[in-house]
């Protein structure tokens, strides 16, 4: 017996992470910060003193895990 | 037409699962047209009940369903949810099936003892709408005193020990009162305050004066980003809804990063909308005639949701149907032009939407501001549009900070 037919599959979004100098999302892997103009890899002060690099370790262990169980 | 619940429950996390499945996590479900109240702002123009809407047991029928296709919660809302007389039958049905209830209420004419029987069926938390200080609420909500039962509803679901939330429609006239509601609405018990804008929908085309300009986001996202701060030393957290957006320098308050970012509009890709007489949605708000998917007695949720055109807009879409400034955002990729229903029910399709905090900021820059003008009114029909003329102009002086 067949069930229903399955939705056709969806998109993801794209990955963002926040510029660690201005803490303005950018996308993975971006170098200049479009809003900035600095190295949005480069830690910042802010950046490490208001628990976001804690936060995003956490975020990409979540991710990892997520696509090992796709 | 009730706002959306909370966006940030955690029954609706998306994971990357759901996104690529296109599971229906949320459903948001007017289970029936019929009001208490006249709110000018309505885009449903709710009042009287619909022609041919769900049975007690086609409505159990449409609980099932869900549950079957992995809904984890559904929001009741109307017209007034509870005018209906078996709205608690439904929220047993959906606790029953295993789904979180919720619903979505004016709070007029809601007693203790209602909300005390939706707490016992496994009604999970109360969305009450409290759109400014009373007269204002009063005077949006058309009705003497629905301010004040608002407000003792909130208090109701504290001594009931049922979740409240309060939703907050953004008019032209409220930014100044909203420092004092949120004192009003902490005091009356509310944990979490979910702020949406209105939109050009309905009633709302009808009375476009409390539309707010796209421009004057440049004082209410900073004003909200204060109240959120505050709210959270004071345990209530400011939310913003899905039209409040994206990606400008406050995002990282309210949308993570230990919540996520903005990541599109998830109509029809993981939230359904069901109109009372069984018409299908990828969303409850967005306009019947381009996104009705049929009635859910002539053909199985899941058949729909697998097949019908006007649920599919979302689930691969690139920025190919993008336009305007949208087209060529930074964020296009991610952001797809925010929210359809606001986008669509302003401009008459979907891909530009200027209300964006980023694309203001962007254009101040280039001293240019956005201003919406009605050109066409909106039929005298449930979710009906109207059409928006957008004029770009230079930021006049005065308006120009030091």
């Amino acid at each position: 017996m067949s069930g229903p037919p399955a939705p056709p599959q969806g998109r993801t979004a794209p990955v963002l992470v926040l510029c660690r100098q201005c803490l303005r999302y950018v996308f993975e892997g971006t170098a200049t910060c479009p809003h900035c103009g600095r190295d949005s890899r480069e830690m910042s002060e802010r950046y490490r003193d208001g628990g976001y690099l804690e936060i995003e370790t956490i975020q990409r262990i979540d991710r990892a895990v997520e696509r090992r169980g796709e | 037409m009730a706002e959306l619940m909370l966006d940030d429950g955690p029954s609706r996390r998306l994971s990357l699962r759901d996104q690529i499945d296109c599971v229906p996590v949320y459903v948001v479900w007017e289970i029936t047209l019929a009001c208490n109240l006249k709110c000018v702002h309505c885009g449903s123009r709710a009042g009287h009940r619909r022609a041919k809407e769900l049975s007690t047991s086609e409505a159990i029928d449409v609980v099932r369903q869900l549950a079957e296709l992995g809904t984890r919660e559904i929001s009741i809302i109307g017209g007034e949810a509870f005018v209906r007389k078996d709205w608690l039958t439904i929220v047993r049905a959906i606790h029953d099936h295993g789904m979180d209830c919720t619903m979505q209420t004016g709070g007029y004419k809601l007693s203790r003892e209602m909300i005390e029987s939706a707490a016992r069926a496994g009604l999970l938390g109360l969305g009450v709408s409290v759109d400014g200080l009373q007269p204002l609420h009063d005077r949006l909500r058309g009705v003497p005193g629905s301010y004040f039962e608002a407000l003792r509803v909130l208090d109701d679901c504290r001594s009931v020990g049922l979740i409240a939330s309060v939703n907050t429609q953004i008019t032209s006239t409220i930014m100044p009162q909203l420092p004092e509601l949120m004192d009003v609405i902490i005091d009356a018990g509310a944990k979490y305050w979910q702020i949406q804008l209105t939109v050009a929908m309905g009633n709302a085309v009808d009375n476009d004066e409390i539309l707010l300009q796209p421009y004057e986001l440049t004082t209410l996202m900073p004003l909200l980003a204060d109240l959120h701060q505050k709210g959270r030393e004071r345990d209530l957290l400011l939310l913003p809804g899905n039209n409040i957006g994206y990606f400008g320098p406050y995002d990282v308050l309210w949308r993570g990063p230990d919540r996520g970012y903005y990541g599109g509009c998830p109509a029809g890709q993981n939230a359904i909308g069901l109109e009372a007489d069984g018409t299908l949605k990828g969303c409850p708000s967005l306009a019947t005639e381009r996104y009705g998917a049929g009635d859910v007695r002539d053909t199985p949720i899941a058949e729909l949701w697998a097949t019908h055109p006007a649920l599919q807009f979302n689930r691969n879409r690139g920025v190919d149907d993008l336009w305007g400034f949208c087209r060529t955002c930074y964020y296009a990729e991610a952001c797809r032009g925010g929210c359809t229903w606001t986008a669509d029910s302003l401009l008459g399709r979907r891909g530009n939407n200027p209300y964006c905090h980023h694309r203001v900021l962007t254009l101040a820059e280039r001293g240019i501001r956005e201003r919406i003008v009605k050109i066409e009114d909106a039929p005298a029909l449930p979710f009906a549009t109207g059409r928006f003329a957008l004029v770009e102009e230079p930021i006049p002086a005065a308006d120009i900070g030091p």
